[in-house]
């Protein structure tokens, strides 16, 4: 009388997601934008030689041509390799940011949702720091740390952890009450092991989705940074650095605001669209039933 | 002349792996007054027949590919939504398993109630009201104006299905479909729903179409029985001979291996294997895999339903050869 | 008989805030509110009563996946009440459940062996968790080549039965069966009780069978023990209890019962004495006895007094003024 056992291969659940992920159209078209910023980013020092500092007034203003394909700023540096060394910061930074965030948010969101007595005392702190609008936030820390590139990383990942925090402890708070986590318990686990085996794993889903937008928060909100002059300093080739520069010059000297804008919406929407694609695929709750 | 005639019913959903037939060749006849029961488990197809009777189905993915169900000289299958709409109600109407997401939680109780009527008839507001909660009275709402008031959260399971048989009769329909209606409730607020829809049939005279998977709710109240299995009728008959004589496997098995009060047994007499999936419904006889007195050709040909006796029909191609019960 | 599990005036209550926007008030939802009750070595206690009457709660006391407000609860003479880190690890080797819902109790991204074997992992027994896990499978009807597939892959049946495995991995002496079957389609519930009542002869196994299906519950008990609101109104042999209920609310319960047969109705009608009334909330229960407001038999001292445990019979408990 044995049961009959399924037909299907064995397939991971993970696959099944890829599957869709690889049929989802607006994903790819979101990855591959995001890829295209990405590869240049890494491939900056062999695809833009030319230091994106180097001065060379003779040259300034020259608009996109066959010596210089973005044409050159006020101070005659080539724009390609501003704006591909800029691609090089904002992936950095964005990387960076998510990374903090993953690691710490992770942490203090499953801490409170597990732990109960943690709670309060962590949301609360964790709510006040959502209050304040999150470019304020920043700027407040930036004038406390100082403008450096690592200094606005920090600052980065103190405004936006709170709000994966929040994200991973909704998820916590649901998945320690599921039944496989009572029968852990009930065989004897302890909370070290429920979390790693029971709940992070089960957690990862809505974080995957959540790290995709805040990469896009991190590298807009940091060229709004270097564009309000809180940024990195100047002459770093921030593409928020290239864009306040080029304010004085827009009616004259056009691309030296448009390349960069460009390049940041491009990253931008490519990672909305990802982040997008791997909602719909990864967060039941608002999938599709079929 | 029966009330509500379905005939051939296909009714198929497109998903991403081709068209899956949830329902096949599904034919019965209703009679006024009534109470037809529809047996079956998950996958057996007997929520989508009723789905598809009602029109209720999103298609897209749902089609009804083959049949028809005809109600009062219209085929339903084929009706333009807002005729549609004048049928459910006063023609047609549906209780569902779960009477909390049934209501909605934002309105009272009798604003649901009184809404409904306004769909199908123009009344001055008094008359609404007072219809609403004559309504109310009959389902076994207690003080019954004043809870008119309340929001759905405010009453418990039983009460909320009462709402809900209220909200279905109101417009005093000729034939109520009642998806599980009590499966979700307590056993002592079980048997409360039931002898209220018994009641409520001798009064509005209504015909009910009770769907279930329960043999004991079957056995306390419906008049006939047409029993389902992965998306086909497999015997259909009159309560009495159904569970005196059931001639389909599937339909034995079903009636010996739920444990009732009165079993006195060691070991239940268990059926074999699980229910399949709509998509991998096994070809021929959609039972043999799990039937113990299955043979070579139930698993290539599928057996056309057979007269059994009066109004009694199964289809199995091995009755001849099955055991007295 | 020695009790495995003892109870003894086991409360657990869940502060609730109610009351408006200004005015909050903390109230206790008493889910069991001092509940006495044993569970025999090698019985089936069935354990069965509607919705929010605590029966779940308190099959989670006693394996201490809960901690009770107040009272004792022993497990083979040792008070688990008081325990902590290793000596309850220990303890719960030998306590184990099985839960309702066959999809959420198992870990969706955990192969059946990873499931299975944790329990053998959490005490430090993974190095025989290979031969242990195909042992365990094969005993609850799984094939082997179940073990490296996610439990999505299964149907409901086959998911219970990993749920069984995983619960008996550890050889337990105490199972809670906690709804293992009204998830199921009727077809396949058969197999899962049968299942469960071959594992029990064979293991040894002491079961607390909670459930709310009467008959399955009189299939597989030895005893039945009936809940109202948070309180265990009547125990006794299964037999017994089936056939000469004593309390009005067992009386109800069984009556309510669908009939068998068709040819059963008209007199199941005419003689059902069903039940009225809704089942009160556990927030505000009623005074005296918790039954009264739906009682066919209440009188004045129902209303005022709650109704002491007595035991009219040997081995027939009930907590009913009007029992004799």
């Amino acid at each position: 009388m044995a049961p009959e056992a399924p037909e299907a291969p064995r397939q991971p659940p993970w696959k099944a997601h890829i599957h869709r992920l690889l049929h989802h159209r607006l994903f790819l078209l979101g990855l591959g934008l995001f890829l295209i910023v990405a590869v240049v980013a890494l491939l900056a020092p062999w695809i833009a030689p030319q230091d994106p500092n180097k001065l060379a007034m003779r040259f300034k203003f020259r608009p996109p041509d066959g010596d210089f394909i973005f044409g050159t700023d006020n101070f005659g540096r080539s724009l390609w390799s501003r704006v591909v060394w800029g691609a090089r910061l904002s992936m950095f930074i964005g990387s960076a940011v998510v990374l903090i965030n993953a690691i710490a948010g992770t942490a203090i969101g499953a801490a409170a949702g597990y732990f109960r007595k943690l709670d309060n005392v962590l949301m609360r702190v964790n709510d006040a720091l959502m209050a304040f609008p999150a470019v304020l936030l920043a700027i407040a820390v930036t004038a406390v740390l100082g403008p450096s590139v690592n200094d606005v990383i920090i600052a980065l990942g103190i405004v936006y952890t709170p709000r994966t925090a929040r994200i991973v402890r909704s998820s916590v708070i649901v998945l320690r009450e599921m039944e496989y986590v009572q029968a852990a318990v009930a065989a004897g686990a302890g909370h070290w092991r429920i979390l790693r085996h029971h709940i992070l794993p089960n957690a990862m889903a809505p974080l995957i989705v959540q790290l995709s937008f805040l990469f896009a928060y991190a590298v807009l909100t940091e060229a709004t940074l270097s564009f309000l002059g809180v940024g990195a300093v100047p002459p770093t080739p921030t593409w928020g650095n290239i864009m306040a520069e080029g304010r004085q010059y827009m009616v004259d000297a056009p691309w030296i605001v448009a390349i960069p804008g460009v390049a940041l919406m491009i990253t931008v929407l490519g990672l909305n669209l990802l982040g997008d694609g791997l909602r719909d695929v990864l967060d039941p709750r608002l999938r599709i039933q079929s | 002349m029966s009330l509500l005639e379905v005939r051939n019913l296909t009714t198929a959903f497109q998903t991403g792996s081709g068209e899956i037939a949830a329902v096949e060749d599904v034919a019965f006849d209703l009679n006024p007054g009534e109470i037809l029961g529809i047996v079956g488990e998950s996958g057996s197809g007997k929520s989508v027949t009723a789905l598809t009777i009602m029109g209720l189905l999103p298609r897209p993915p749902a089609r009804v590919a083959a049949g028809s169900v005809h109600f009062d000289g219209e085929d339903l299958t084929h009706l333009s939504d807002r005729r549609m709409q004048h049928i459910r109600g006063p023609g047609i109407a549906m209780v569902f398993q779960e009477p909390m997401t049934s209501l909605n939680p934002v309105f009272t109780i009798g604003n649901q109630i009184m809404e409904t009527i306004r769909a199908h008839e123009r009344l001055p507001q008094r008359a609404l009201f007072a219809r609403a909660v004559e309504m109310l009275e009959k389902v076994g709402i207690a003080s019954a104006a004043r809870r008119m008031a309340d929001y759905p959260h405010q009453l418990s399971g039983g009460q909320r299905q009462r709402v809900m048989l209220a909200i279905a009769l109101v417009c005093r329909p000729r034939v109520l479909i009642a998806d599980e209606p009590t499966t979700a409730l307590d056993v002592t607020i079980q048997a409360q729903i039931l002898d209220l829809m018994l009641d409520l049939r001798d009064e509005f005279g209504m015909a009910i179409v009770l769907i279930t998977h329960n043999m004991g709710v079957i056995a306390e109240t419906a008049d006939r029985v047409i029993v389902m299995y992965a998306g086909r009728i497999v015997e259909e008959a009159p309560v009495a001979a159904l569970f005196d004589n059931p001639r389909h496997p599937y339909t034995r098995g079903l009636l010996e291996c739920v444990p009732s009060l009165t079993t006195e047994r060691e070991r239940l007499i268990a059926i074999p294997g699980t229910l399949p999936e709509p998509m991998r419904r096994p070809p021929g006889c959609r039972f043999a895999p799990r039937c113990r007195f299955a043979a070579p050709i139930c698993s290539e040909s599928i057996p056309a339903l057979t007269e059994q006796g009066p109004g009694h029909t199964a289809a199995c191609f091995r009755i001849a050869e099955l055991p007295a019960v | 008989m020695t009790a495995l599990i003892e109870a003894v005036d086991v409360c657990k209550h869940y502060p609730v805030e109610t009351g408006g926007f200004l005015r909050r008030t903390t109230t206790p939802l008493r889910a069991v509110d001092s509940v006495s009750l044993r569970v025999e070595a090698g019985e089936t206690l069935g354990l069965v009563g509607e919705s929010g009457c605590g029966k779940s709660t308190l099959g989670r006391l006693t394996i201490r996946l809960l901690s009770a407000t107040s009272g004792t609860i022993r497990f083979a003479g040792q008070d688990i009440g008081a325990l902590e880190g290793k000596a309850l690890r220990a303890v719960r080797r030998s306590m184990q459940i099985v839960f309702q819902d066959p999809y959420g109790s198992l870990n969706p991204r955990m192969t059946v062996e990873d499931i299975v074997s944790e329990p053998l992992a959490i005490h430090g027994e993974g190095a025989s968790a290979a031969n242990r896990v195909a042992d365990m499978l094969s005993l609850v009807g799984l094939p082997a080549r179940a073990r490296d597939r996610f439990p999505h892959e299964f149907s409901g049946g086959q998911r219970q039965r990993i749920g069984i495995a995983r619960a008996l991995i550890l050889k337990p002496k105490f199972v809670v069966c906690d709804e293992p079957v009204s998830a199921l389609d009727v077809s396949v519930q058969a197999q899962i009780v049968n299942l469960l009542q071959d594992l029990q002869g064979e293991l040894g196994l002491t079961y607390l069978f909670i459930a709310h299906d009467l008959g399955v519950v009189k299939h597989i008990s030895t005893r039945v023990a009936v809940m109202y609101l948070g309180k265990v109104v009547e125990v006794a042999a299964k037999d017994t209890l089936y056939a000469a209920p004593k309390h009005p609310y067992t009386r109800g319960l069984i009556a309510s019962v669908p009939v068998t047969h068709p040819s059963q109705r008209a007199r199941g009608r005419a003689e059902r004495k069903r039940l009225d009334g809704d089942i009160p909330s556990a927030l505000n229960p009623p005074s005296g006895c918790r039954f009264h407001t739906r009682c066919p038999l209440v009188q004045s001292i129902c209303r005022e007094r709650e109704p002491p445990t007595t035991e009219p019979a040997p081995g027939h408990l009930v907590a009913c003024h009007l029992a004799t």
